[in-house]
């Protein structure tokens, strides 16, 4: 099953400390510096939004130069093959898939760079370099020896790593959830007590089922 | 590879990390387990660190003494010696002509630590004879250390950061934690998920005002409207402790003269709130069991901070919640040390550990301990940092002595603050960066960088802890408090330390609240909370004091409480036709100050870069045909710029937002440099302004690379004077455009100077390359993704 990054609003403070990670983790090794996580802020929202790593991934199956492969339960980018041609940002249901131009701006000992940092500015660089733009989607940090950088850094543990164990604690709980309000919708409110102290032995129950090896 | 124990160089939550030091180089930074941020770091204490290792990628370090023989003169590299020979010779010139009050001095609350700002302010007061210095914290908390030393005692937070977590209820006001303190938001997210409640008062909806219980979107300009209104539905609606009123305050009649004109209902078009609105929060915050006020520049900042600063006091002394368990009040410091700054009498009217100038007993015990006789120490406080300007104007103030600070970029009225450092007889620039002020100064002295040096900083809540050098001093850069001793014994009051412990020994000898912060108790991840008396010093189990005024024991003079309330008045500078929009000066989370570390730190300065944003409404930007991300003309009386539209829905229309660390965007061209009348604080948090579309936008963005361009050339040209041409690599000094600037910087120090530039050298992994030039790209720009596979990548992987 794919494993995925995800977020949650009510602890992300939007500090972007999540961005700049994913980006450094990579220039580090050696691949194309744009963050694979993005930060959206509405009024009321703020949260990390992360490629799922879709099975089926669309941008997998657009890509007219064999550039996104799978790789076991992940997806990655072959920066050389890449085009530019961003059909795969069109499709990505997830907004997930960054063009990203190589850094010239920040380097060590290249201290005269071009001040801005708009989107155009960024296409202009391009073409001074003579390098074009490769797609980058999340890789979950698969060449860093552990795991996810993003997840090690965001200060408040916004971020965590979805994967088949964690998805079925999740589901599981969810049910426990929905159990409880079936029956105190079928029975009455009457009931409420009683299934309320039922549903703490379950619980119980649960636990010692857990606790088994 | 190594590693190195510090405390991150940012702001003053107080981070405990390690450096990772490969061949001489900062290459990476960890989170360690320390008091407040417990293993975490936030992405400036992450990848905040290479600006040490000389990235240049805003402006280069100096690593050589350098000075101006006369006005208008070029710098020119000479040695220590000669250096502060000279300094030395102009300041007592300017001293015999002028008398001492001529000199002004202004400490680091940086990098730089509590011994070499205590080794600086002893040096203005033993040697010189004033008590013109001061620190930062003027231009940020100075109106809290001023109304809470007159309310409670102690201008410092009342609480620990840890508390936060704690408490039941946190209130807000004009404090944004995620951008200014992530690690310290970290903790109000907790409390939140604990249960408890967050009220928010701020214009924007900032991200804290996101999660909280009750937003509070107050008018720009209304604190002291809204905190009075608060204080008089806790009395009007019965809500009051009254037990803790009668104990432990005075002053609640003459208080309530005042407030009991508040009401929300009458206040709501001064405050913009709707009045119930303000009564449940009054309500929330009196009956929270245990309460914590939190609050930033948005308070200070004002021409009423001071009478601010009171109002929040006296809300959590009719409530009770101080002196209590988990509650307090926590003014939240913005720079790693500007608590230490404070702790070390960097102010014009205290010596260290906060001990009145004025009071003849303590001048006799700092004389006695100083060996200098009583009437060497002046009783009249001296001039503050804000003073600067009419003090030159005036002809009262020749000499500046600028330690670790860049007024150009951080003060209100950049125009105003050129002039004013223009007109100055000797300007002298201590710092670690070739910074626009340094860049004017007739004397510069290299320091050393946070990281070559060992210090003791004082973290926002209090917490003295320990940061350790993890490299050598680079070039001929010296301690900080090397260079103020030097310069005091050439000046005829001779001093001499060991190392920074003989420095603090010295400090804790003198300040009973700091006698218990040994260096043993602050080793490894310990720390040191004051008051900390000297019993505590042989208890490893005593950590000083979390929580201050237990039991409503205050430490003012009758040990009481004051109330003391103020009439709100309109801002200085309100809109009109002409400027219709409040400018208000915020923080962005990744970079910090004038961005002399950030800006030269790889990730943070990719994450944001110039012009830097203007913040605004939908409909201000809608209405003045403002599309996102496009450059826009901001105008005020005092100047005008450029810089990008950011179109955000947070933010409240009729202000716009913009960060002071832009040189193009330099929203300082077009602050009011009005005051405080108390506290000398300036008024960064309204101006009027316009804002104005650009039809050329093509044209802008060229003018604007040109002028950042430009502005990165002239600083590494000045700072370029320090390196003699011989030290060039043939290769370089060929095509460069600069090699008849360098040649200006004479050959007297070419042995010295070859060796430093050696040193420096042997360390860089790339150090085969030539230089780069000032103009030219890199080759690796030019290369584009060549630049992967240089040295850079053969350090980090």
């Amino acid at each position: 099953m794919n494993r995925f990054v995800v977020s949650d609003p009510s602890r992300c403070i939007g500090c972007g400390a999540c961005r700049v990670t994913c980006s450094e983790a990579h220039r580090k090794r050696a691949l194309r510096p744009a963050s694979r996580i993005s930060l959206v802020k509405t009024r009321d929202v703020s949260a990390a939004v992360t490629c799922h790593q879709c099975e089926g991934a669309p941008c997998l199956s657009v890509c007219p130069e064999g550039a996104i492969y799978q790789e076991g339960d992940r997806l990655q980018v072959d920066e050389a093959r890449c085009t530019g041609c961003l059909l795969c940002a069109l499709v990505c249901p997830f907004g997930a898939v960054y063009p990203s131009s190589p850094s010239t701006a920040h380097v060590k000992a290249a201290p005269y760079s071009r001040a801005s940092s708009a989107r155009s500015a960024g296409l202009l660089r391009q073409k001074e370099t003579g390098a074009y733009t490769s797609v980058v989607v999340c890789d979950l940090c698969a060449k860093a020896p552990d795991g996810p950088r993003c997840i090690a850094a965001c200060p408040t543990k916004a971020l965590s790593l979805m994967d088949e164990g964690a998805l079925s604690h999740l589901a599981r709980e969810r049910r426990i959830d929905a159990i409880e309000k079936t029956n105190v919708a079928m029975q009455g409110t009457a009931q409420l007590a009683e299934l309320l102290a039922a549903e703490a032995a379950f619980e119980a129950a649960d636990v010692d089922e857990e606790a088994r090896p | 590879m190594e590693k190195h124990m510090a405390v991150c160089p940012y702001c003053g939550a107080g981070c405990k990390m390690n450096l990772v030091v490969e061949n001489g180089l900062v290459i990476e930074a960890e989170g360690l387990d320390g008091i407040t941020n417990e293993g975490e770091l936030c992405l400036k204490g992450l990848y905040g660190y290479d600006f040490i290792n000389d990235t240049r990628i805003l402006t280069p370090r100096i690593y050589h003494p350098m000075i101006r023989r006369e006005k208008g003169a070029p710098l020119e590299r000479v040695s220590w010696d000669e250096a502060l020979d000279f300094t030395a010779s102009r300041l007592r010139a300017i001293i015999e002509e002028s008398g001492s009050e001529a000199v002004m001095l202004t400490g680091s609350s940086r990098g730089a630590g509590n011994e070499a700002n205590y080794v600086m302010q002893k040096f203005t007061r033993a040697c010189l004879g004033t008590n013109n210095i001061d620190n930062c914290a003027r231009t940020c908390h100075a109106a809290s250390v001023i109304g809470l030393m007159e309310c409670v005692g102690s201008g410092a937070m009342s609480v620990s950061i840890p508390v936060l977590e704690r408490t039941d209820c946190i209130l807000l006001i004009g404090y944004n934690p995620a951008a200014s303190h992530p690690i310290v938001a970290r903790r109000i997210v907790k409390a939140k998920e604990r249960g408890a409640d967050l009220i928010v008062c701020d214009p924007r909806v900032i991200e804290s005002a996101r999660i909280a219980d009750l937003y509070l979107p107050l008018e720009n300009g209304s604190n002291l409207a809204l905190v009075n209104a608060l204080a008089y539905t806790i009395i009007d609606e019965d809500l009051a402790d009254w037990d803790f009123i009668d104990n432990h305050t005075e002053g609640f009649d003459a208080w309530w003269e005042v407030v009991q004109e508040y009401a929300p209902e009458d206040v709501a078009d001064v405050t913009g709130l709707a009045p119930e609105l303000v009564r449940h929060a009054a309500r929330r915050y009196a009956k929270a069991p245990s309460a914590v006020v939190g609050w930033g520049m948005g308070v200070t900042q004002h021409a009423q901070g001071v009478q601010t600063v009171r109002a929040i006091a006296a809300l959590a002394l009719i409530t009770g919640h101080i002196g209590r368990p988990n509650s307090g009040l926590a003014p939240v410091r913005g720079q790693n040390n500007v608590q230490g700054s404070c702790d070390m009498g960097m102010w014009p009217s205290l010596y260290p550990g906060y001990q009145r100038v004025d009071d003849p007993a303590v001048r006799a015990k700092f004389a006695a301990a100083w060996g200098v006789p009583e009437e060497r120490l002046s009783l009249q406080e001296g001039w503050k940092l804000t003073d600067l300007p009419h003090g030159v104007a005036e002809g009262k103030i020749r000499a500046f002595y600028n330690f670790g600070e860049d007024p150009l970029q951080t003060e209100p009225d950049t125009a105003q603050m050129r002039k004013t450092l223009e007109g100055l007889d000797l300007l002298i620039s201590q710092d670690i960066f070739m910074t626009q002020t340094t860049a004017l100064a007739d004397v510069v002295l290299p320091a050393t960088s946070w990281g070559e040096h060992d210090a003791v900083y004082t973290a926002s809540d209090r917490s003295f802890q320990l940061t350790t050098a993890a490299l050598l001093p680079k070039g001929e850069c010296r301690h900080d408090w090397e260079i103020f001793a030097d310069l005091s014994t050439r000046m005829g009051y001779p001093m001499h330390y060991e190392n920074t412990r003989e420095i603090w020994d010295e400090v804790r000898s003198l300040c009973p609240q700091f006698a218990g912060a040994s260096y043993e108790k602050m080793a490894g991840l310990g720390y040191a909370q004051w008051p900390i008396y000297a019993d505590a010093a042989d208890d490893p189990d005593n950590h000083g004091t979390s929580e201050l005024y237990a039991g409503g024991a205050f430490t003012t003079p009758d040990g009481k409480g004051h109330l003391q309330a103020a009439h709100w008045r309109p801002p200085t500078e309100e809109p009109d036709e002409r400027y219709p929009l409040v400018l208000c000066t915020v923080r962005e989370v990744g970079h910090y100050s004038c961005r002399s570390m950030t800006g030269n730190c790889k990730a943070l300065a990719a994450l944001a870069d110039e012009p830097g944003y203007v913040s605004m409404s939908p409909a201000d930007a809608e209405a003045r045909g403002i599309e996102e991300e496009e450059l826009v003309q901001v105008t005020s009386r005092r100047g005008k710029i450029v810089a990008r539209a950011a179109i955000d829905e947070r933010i409240n229309g009729g202000a716009v937002y913009m960060t002071y660390q832009w040189w193009v965007g330099k929203c300082n061209e077009l602050t009011l440099h009005a005051v405080d009348g108390e506290s000398g604080t300036p008024e960064d948090k309204y101006s009027a302004c316009q804002v104005e579309a650009i039809a050329d936008q093509r044209g802008a963005e060229e003018r604007l690379a040109e002028a950042y361009a430009e502005l990165k050339a002239r600083l590494a040209a000045e700072a370029d004077r320090q390196n003699p041409p011989e030290n060039a690599e043939p290769a370089a000094d060929a095509a460069d455009p600069n090699s008849v600037i360098l040649s200006e910087g004479g050959a007297a120090a070419v042995v010295e100077g070859s060796r430093a530039a050696t040193a420096n050298n042997s360390s860089d992994p790339a150090s085969s390359s030539p230089p780069p030039s000032a103009f030219a790209p890199h080759e690796a720009e030019v290369a584009g993704r060549a630049l992967y596979a240089d040295g850079e990548e053969e350090t980090l992987v």
